[in-house]
């Protein structure tokens, strides 16, 4: 699978990168800014998202109700739990921060998974 | 309906006194010009009959005017509607309380009304007492309080946010050390690795607290000027410092920590560091919006050609000044390396 990720830390999106790739996936991205998110949904080919919610200044919403709207699944990495999460998005399937590979990796195989 | 406690639920009169025209003796006078508290006697439309020395001065009303003007157009608007709905409940005979505030040349006063309608014989209300008492001094406390309250509220959250971002940081910066332990270029353990990224982190977060320029939320400033020195201190004034002061968001000091000690670190096993007579010199020119920094290795072993090989530590470098939208450029000049960095400064003071 090839997955956008959006992460503004530097260390925890090249960590989220080098994990992927291990995993046998493709990364569009990472990239750090909502703008730069919304230019890929719009131009890059991609099967899945990971958002990380807080960004410097900005939260990544805008993002997210974009990609639902595109019907591409996406996950949400925080530090926090799905309570503090917009309404919108409590039931959005989440990437503990900080996460393992495992973590990442049953991720991918179920809620990120391609429908077949 | 609300309760005026502490005083009479209700003054009644056996016989029609007429309140309308009060005649007190000049003991009576004397004692109540003696109270701080404001003591009016006020008619069921609403009208001021008679105040004692403190309400006059309180309600900058000359104590010869004779009175007969309208109680409330003589407190500030906003408190009106409340001393309305007080003058209607006690002109029907009920107690009644309000809390009101007058402003003086001496500062805002707060008031606790009591209002306590006097009943004649026939049950009629004649006029309405007023007791108003200077509770100024325990309002602001509470207001105190109250912001104390949400500060630490405020705080909480922000600390809880705090952990759980050190915990992330910690965790990545334990990958990252296993993963460059495992790479060739290095005979140093993980647990090494880790142990000098954290010193350098917990320098870096030591002189911005120590300085107290905020930086207790992410997105408070801090001042790069104070990280770079203290990221580099164990090197003493064999790295010359060199720059401005200027404010960028506390959680981008992670990332510039980290990249300084990796320079640092490269430089002390393969550049200017590894040599006693080595030198390096970091400038930076930083604005609002980028922050240029150069690092200016002098003295080290002589440099022949770009090294072919890339090692674990300037890969972490680069990718990682990609993600911050920033660009990197390595010079190797036969006196040493030179670094030239560029990254923008976002600096916010929105929330994040």
């Amino acid at each position: 699978m090839r997955i956008l990720v959006l992460e503004d830390d530097a260390m925890v999106a090249m960590l989220m990168e080098d994990l992927l790739r291990d995993l046998g996936h493709e990364v569009e991205g990472p990239v750090s800014s909502v703008d730069e998110a919304l230019n890929r949904i719009d131009n890059a080919t991609f099967d899945a998202a990971i958002l990380d919610v807080h960004l410097k200044g900005a939260d990544s919403y805008a993002v997210a109700s974009k990609l639902k709207s595109k019907g591409v699944p996406f996950a949400f990495a925080t530090g926090y739990n799905a309570a503090d999460l917009d309404d919108e998005y409590v039931d959005q399937p989440i990437l503990p921060k900080p996460f393992l590979r495992s973590d990442l990796k049953r991720l991918l195989q179920t809620a990120l998974a391609p429908k077949s | 309906m609300e309760t005026a406690a502490g005083i009479y639920a209700r003054i009644m009169f056996s016989d029609a006194v007429s309140l309308v025209d009060p005649q007190l003796s000049d003991l009576q006078k004397a004692m109540l010009d003696a109270t701080p508290d404001c003591i009016k006697v006020v008619s069921v439309d609403g009208k001021l009959l008679t105040m004692n020395r403190a309400g006059c001065v309180a309600l900058n009303v000359p104590e010869t005017s004779g009175f007969g003007m309208p109680w409330l157009s003589l407190l500030p608007e906003d408190v009106r509607p409340a001393g309305m709905e007080a003058l209607r409940l006690a002109a029907a005979g009920q107690n009644a309380r309000f809390g009101g505030k007058s402003i003086s040349p001496i500062g805002t006063v707060y008031w606790d009304n009591l209002l306590t309608p006097l009943i004649g014989a026939g049950n009629q209300v004649l006029s309405i007492l007023c007791v108003s008492r200077d509770v100024t001094e325990k309002t602001l406390l509470e207001r105190q309080l109250e912001e104390a309250v949400q500060r630490e509220k405020l705080l909480a959250g922000e600390m809880r946010h705090r952990i759980k971002n050190i915990f992330s940081v910690v965790s990545g910066l334990i990958s990252i050390a296993e993963k460059q332990a495992a790479s060739a270029d290095t005979t140093d353990t993980a647990t090494d690795i880790l142990r000098g990224k954290l010193d350098a982190l917990s320098r870096a977060s030591d002189a911005i607290f120590a300085r107290q320029t905020g930086g207790w939320r992410d997105a408070d400033p801090v001042d790069v000027a104070l990280v770079v020195p203290s990221v580099l201190q164990p090197y003493g004034d064999r790295c010359t410092v060199i720059g401005n002061s200027v404010l960028t968001r506390r959680d981008s000091m992670t990332t510039f920590a980290l990249f300084l000690h990796e320079l640092a670190t490269n430089s002390v096993k393969y550049g200017a560091l590894s040599r006693d007579e080595g030198n390096v010199l970091i400038r930076w020119v930083a604005s609002d919006s980028t922050i240029d920094l150069t690092w200016i290795e002098t003295g080290g072993p002589p440099v022949w050609a770009t090294p072919k090989h890339r090692g674990f530590g300037t890969e972490m470098v680069d990718r990682m000044v990609r993600s911050a939208q920033g660009t990197i450029n390595r010079t190797w000049c036969p006196e040493g390396l030179m670094v030239n960095l560029h990254v923008p400064n976002i600096y916010t003071s929105s929330p994040s």
